[in-house]
Formats: C-alpha cells, structure tokens, sequence
C-alpha cells in the first residue's frame, strides 16, 4: 500500500529554484496495475525516483506499507529497495561483466542469502533459462528486459517499478514484456506502476495517473472494454 | 558472510572484467614492493658484508695505532712516530692472555722482469697468519726464523701477485722491493668477498726486514717506529681489562705524565662493528626511504585507476545500489578490488624481489669487478614487511576510491 501526501520536489540552482513535484497526493493499493503518463519534464520519473527509494522529498510524506520512508536512513532505504521494490529500466541495468544468472542473482547477494536454485527459477519463468550464461551484450533487447523481470522476481518485491520499459523495444518485444508484467501482477499480485508516455502501454493498465507540471492532473480507471 | 562472499565474487568479476587495467596495475605495484625488496636486501647484504670483513679481522681483536701528530695544540695529518716494535714486544712480554702482532707499514714499487707496480709491503710475524686467518695458496708463510734473521723473503698477496708475475711462477721467483730483492716463498689465497681486500694488495715480509732495510725511523729512544700493534684478547671478557692494562703499559713506556694525553689510540674490534653497524643502518634507512618513495608512487598509481574505475563504473554502482547495495557492500566490494591488485602485485613484486633484481644487481657488480659475494641478503623480516607494506598501501589508496563509490546517491549514479 502505497500512500504519498503533499510531495513537492524542488531543485536549487544558484538563487534559482526548480519545483519539479509541486504537491502530489496519491494512493495504490497492494496488487494494482497502474500507469504513470504525462509529457516530458511533466514530473514522472521523478515521481517514480521518488516511490522507487532512489531520490529523496523536498517536502511531504510517503508511506509504503504503513512505513514512512522519507525519515529512513540511507542503509535502511537500501534495504527496502533490495525486498520491496523491483525496478525495471528502459535501459534494462544489467551489470555488463556478470552472466545472466549472476545478474538475476545479484539482489540476493545483497541480501546475504545468494541462492542459484532461485535465480533460475525466475529465469524459467521468464522464458530465459536458455540464456543463462550468457552475458548481457550477447542477448537481444527483449532478452535483456526479461532478464531485468527476472531478477525483479527473485527479489519477490511488493511493488515493480517499470520506467518506460519498452522504450528501447519493437512492438513483438513489448507485447511480450507488457504481458509478462500483466501476468505477475495478476498471479503473483505485486503493484506494478508502469511510467510511460506511449498511450498504448497506458492502456494494458487498470488505472492511469497523468502529471503535468509536477501535478496530477488527472486519475482515471481504464475501462476495460479498450483493451485489445 | 555469505554477502561478503557475494561480494568478493562481484570484486573478482569486476577485476576479469578490465584484465588490461588490472594487468598494468598489479605491474605497478609489483615493481614498487620489488624495489622495496631489493633495496632493503641490499642495505641488508652491505652491512653483514662489512661486518664479516670486520670479523674476519677477528672480533676479539684490539688496535693499537699510533697518535697523531700534534704541533701547538693542532692536530696534523700523518701519524707520530710513537708506537714501536719494542712497545709490541713490551706488551707480549708482559700482558698476559693476549697474542701480539706489530705491522710496519712500507709503500715502495715492486718490480719482476720489466713489470713495476706501486705497492704496500707489510712487515709483520708469523702470528699474523693465523690472527688475520690467511690462507695459502702455495709456499709457506713467515717464519719466526725469518723475523728473527730478517730475512729478505716475501709472501704475495693474490691481486698483486697476479699483476706482477702474470701467470708467471710465483714462489721461488726474485721480486724487487724497493732497494732491495726479495725471494717469494708464498703466495696468498684471494680473500675478496670476505677480507677488506689489502690483503690481496699487499706483499708480506717479516718486520724486521721493514724496520731494518726498508723505513729504518727511530724513536728519539732509539725503539724502530711502525705502524700497529694488533692484539688478540683470548677471552672475550678480557677485553675492556686488556685494553687498561695496554693503556698504562704504553704510558709508562712513552714516559707520559697524568696530564698528558696517550700518544696512541687503542679501538676495540667491537668499537669498530658498532661504528660500522651505525653506518650501514643508516645506509639501510636511505635505501628504504627511497623505496618507500617508489611504493607510494606505485600506490598513487592504485589510486588513480581505482578513481578511474569508479568514475567509470558509476552506473553499475547506481545499478547495484537500485537493487538494495548497501553503502557498505559498494565500500567492500572497491577495497576488496584494490586489495586484490596490491596483495597481487605485492606477490609478485616479492617473488621479483627475490628471484630477479638481486641477481641482476649481483651480476652487474661482479661485471663491474668490485667484490663478490652475496650482495642481498633477503630474510624473512623483509618479506613480511614488503607484504605488510604493499597491503597497506592499498588499503589507504583504494579505501577513498571506494569510499568515493560508496557514497554515490543513487539516483545520480544511475544517471551516469
């Protein structure tokens, strides 16, 4: 359950003051897909730096799971980031020099609790079992995306945090990711929060926030019926 | 634990993953724990070369050599004529539980079929053999039969032999010393590498030959001057005693009042390894001044690749710390890496140490022909704290590299 209060943002430069996030007010329940749309500079992937644990409020509150986060110390953000929050990246983030199974491994290590068996379990269930040992730069896009999925599950994470995740990829590719993320949040019930600005990703979600000029201005459930 | 094996794992990879980088750097170091190695071995190989030259003079040896010459209260280069054979025979005669051995000293030329040379001939008895332990080569040392007649008989020093008579016979040949012709009747082993060396520069005959026909100097008492008495303490413990009992011995006999200064120095041997041990060391701490310099600058070197190395994997780190890396797993992770290069390097830099420069050094000495011999000596100590030297450095110059890496906020990180 994530709850964000009164969240502003603000960047000093010099004497000026940039306000990226000017106040937003947001709740998702556990197990909700949604979207984050809005246009560049609109605020979003800040917003999602900022429910991801990796950046910090200027102001306001967000409590994740009854807990308030902007109080927590760096060491204890960490490990929140390493058992609640899944990232998937437009840019995938895989370590390039580790193979595939060691990158899907990796939150584990971190963990203090490395666990192979684990690690290609996920990769199985991404489809990627194959690819185990190869290293980032000798999969395709849509390889290298599953891959991240992978090691998002082996975290188990309560929530994912999805920026822009088929923006590097063609349409078969994207398809196949959108449905691998549809289908964790339906059978393993994890809040998926997908930041994009492509309309049709939107719509694969059940509910779409827009920001703009660091405000939501709109929130919306999707109807159903749109999905194709 | 088993993040820290994780993570040793992950510092592992990282290192495979630039072998170039990691290559140059373990090089780096190892030629600086290298030059540690090699210059502490060699201070090290120096000082026990001069001591067991000193020893080999015997440890429980006393020097008695004349004073220096004193006009109006200012000391004069050259040596009074004080000390006398008489003085040496005194002291045989009359301390007891020492061995006595005069040396007069006389420069002449040496001349053998057109050959001529600059020499030193030393005049002394036949105790000096044994005292100074000589070996010979061929022919017989002197006798106190030659003391005693002074006879014009002469036994040669190694290296001068060998430029004299140039594979000639030596014993049994005519030499010219000076004014007068000498028989050669031995001829000494090369003590190099173990003696000072003037053994083998200098021809040996009996004292009185010297005293007598070569550098006929009195003593205004009429005693024959020359230049040293050595005496051989036979217990150890004697020696302080010895030195008193041949202080006031040649006081009496030089006619010295109480406010009078001695007219002759006498050192102990072990005065002198001491002196001699003062030297080296501080020879020793220059040597590893200048190896602490190239180690440091070999660290600077891990310094700047770590710096380069994070400034470059700033991504992954923003990478690993979105997926919950901890401040303190990037830290480890980073020392763990330059830990890795040192302790490598320092490996390395030991094995160079021992195996490569000291032998390398050891053969362009014997090229360059001054000495033989063990110039390094390499001992457990020096390889411990080369080790302990090349992991320091890399802790201290890798832990800011990681300490910079670890401190990266994330979101700035993965911007990179």
């Amino acid at each position: 359950m994530i709850k964000v209060s009164g969240i502003r943002k603000v960047y000093r430069m010099g004497d000026l003051e940039l306000a990226v996030l000017r106040g937003i007010d947001l709740e998702m329940n556990d197990g909700e897909m949604v979207a984050i749309v809005g246009p560049s500079g609109s605020g979003k992937s800040t917003l999602m730096n900022i429910l991801g644990c990796l950046d910090k409020v200027s102001s306001g509150s967000y409590k994740l799971d009854e807990i308030e986060v902007t109080r927590l110390s760096d060491g204890k953000l960490a490990r929140i980031r390493n058992r609640k929050i899944g990232f998937v990246f437009q840019s995938y983030n895989l370590l390039p020099h580790l193979n595939t199974l060691e990158n899907v491994e990796l939150p584990l290590v971190y963990r203090g609790t490395s666990n192979r068996k684990l690690a290609l379990e996920s990769l199985e269930k991404v489809g990627l079992s194959d690819r185990a040992h190869h290293k980032p730069t000798e999969l395709s896009g849509g390889q290298q995306q599953r891959a991240s999925i992978a090691r998002v599950l082996t975290q188990s994470p309560s929530i994912i945090l999805a920026d822009e995740p088929t923006g590097a990829l063609d349409t078969h590719s994207s398809k196949e990711i959108l449905n691998l993320l549809t289908e964790l949040n339906q059978s393993e019930g994890i809040t998926t929060i997908i930041v994009t600005h492509d309309p049709s990703v939107a719509a694969r979600t059940r509910r779409i926030i827009r920001i703009e000029d660091g405000l939501v201005t709109s929130d919306e459930p999707v109807n159903n019926g749109q999905e194709n | 634990m088993k993040t820290f094996q994780g993570i040793c794992k992950l510092a592992f990879k990282g290192l495979l993953a630039s072998k170039q980088r990691t290559l140059l750097t373990i090089l780096s170091v190892s030629i600086g724990v290298a030059s540690v190695v090699t210059l502490m071995s060699i201070g090290k190989g120096n000082e026990q070369i001069m001591v067991s030259q000193l020893e080999s003079l015997g440890t429980n040896s006393l020097f008695i050599t004349p004073g220096a010459v004193v006009e109006k209260r200012v000391r004069k280069a050259g040596s009074a004529i004080t000390l006398t054979w008489e003085d040496a025979d005194a002291i045989a005669s009359s301390v007891k539980g020492v061995d006595v051995v005069p040396e007069a000293q006389a420069s002449c030329s040496a001349s053998y079929g057109g050959e001529n040379i600059d020499t030193k001939a030393i005049g002394v008895t036949y105790e000096f053999e044994w005292i100074r332990k000589l070996n010979l080569k061929e022919g017989r040392f002197i006798t106190p039969g030659d003391v005693e007649s002074s006879s014009l008989v002469a036994v040669m020093g190694n290296k001068v032999a060998k430029e004299i008579f140039k594979g000639d016979r030596v014993v049994g040949s005519q030499i010219k010393l000076g004014d007068n012709y000498f028989q050669v009747v031995g001829l000494l082993e090369s003590k190099a590498g173990s003696g000072m060396g003037y053994e083998d520069d200098s021809v040996f005959v009996p004292i009185s030959a010297v005293v007598r026909r070569m550098v006929n100097v009195r003593t205004p008492e009429g005693g024959h001057s020359i230049s040293c008495i050595t005496s051989e303490v036979k217990e150890r413990s004697e020696i302080d005693q010895k030195k008193d009992e041949i202080t006031n011995l040649l006081r009496k006999r030089h006619r010295l009042r109480a406010d009078q200064d001695d007219d002759f120095f006498i050192t102990s041997m072990e005065e002198q390894i001491k002196m001699v041990n003062e030297l080296s060391s501080s020879f020793t701490i220059f040597l590893s001044v200048i190896a602490m310099i190239s180690l440091s600058v070999a660290g600077i070197g891990i310094m700047n690749i770590m710096m380069v190395s994070v400034s470059e994997r700033t991504r992954e780190i923003g990478i690993c710390k979105s997926i919950g890396a901890m401040k303190r797993d990037i830290l480890v992770q980073f020392a763990l890496e330059a830990f890795a290069l040192t302790v490598g390097g320092g490996i390395v830099g030991i094995v160079l140490g021992i195996w490569g420069l000291p032998g390398m050094i050891d053969k362009i000495v014997r090229f360059m022909g001054s000495g033989g011999g063990t110039l390094c000596i390499v001992s457990p100590e020096i390889i411990m704290m080369s080790f302990i030297i090349s992991m320091g450095t890399g802790l201290i110059f890798g832990l800011y590299p990681a300490y910079k890496a670890s401190g990266l906020n994330p979101i700035d990180a993965l911007r990179k």
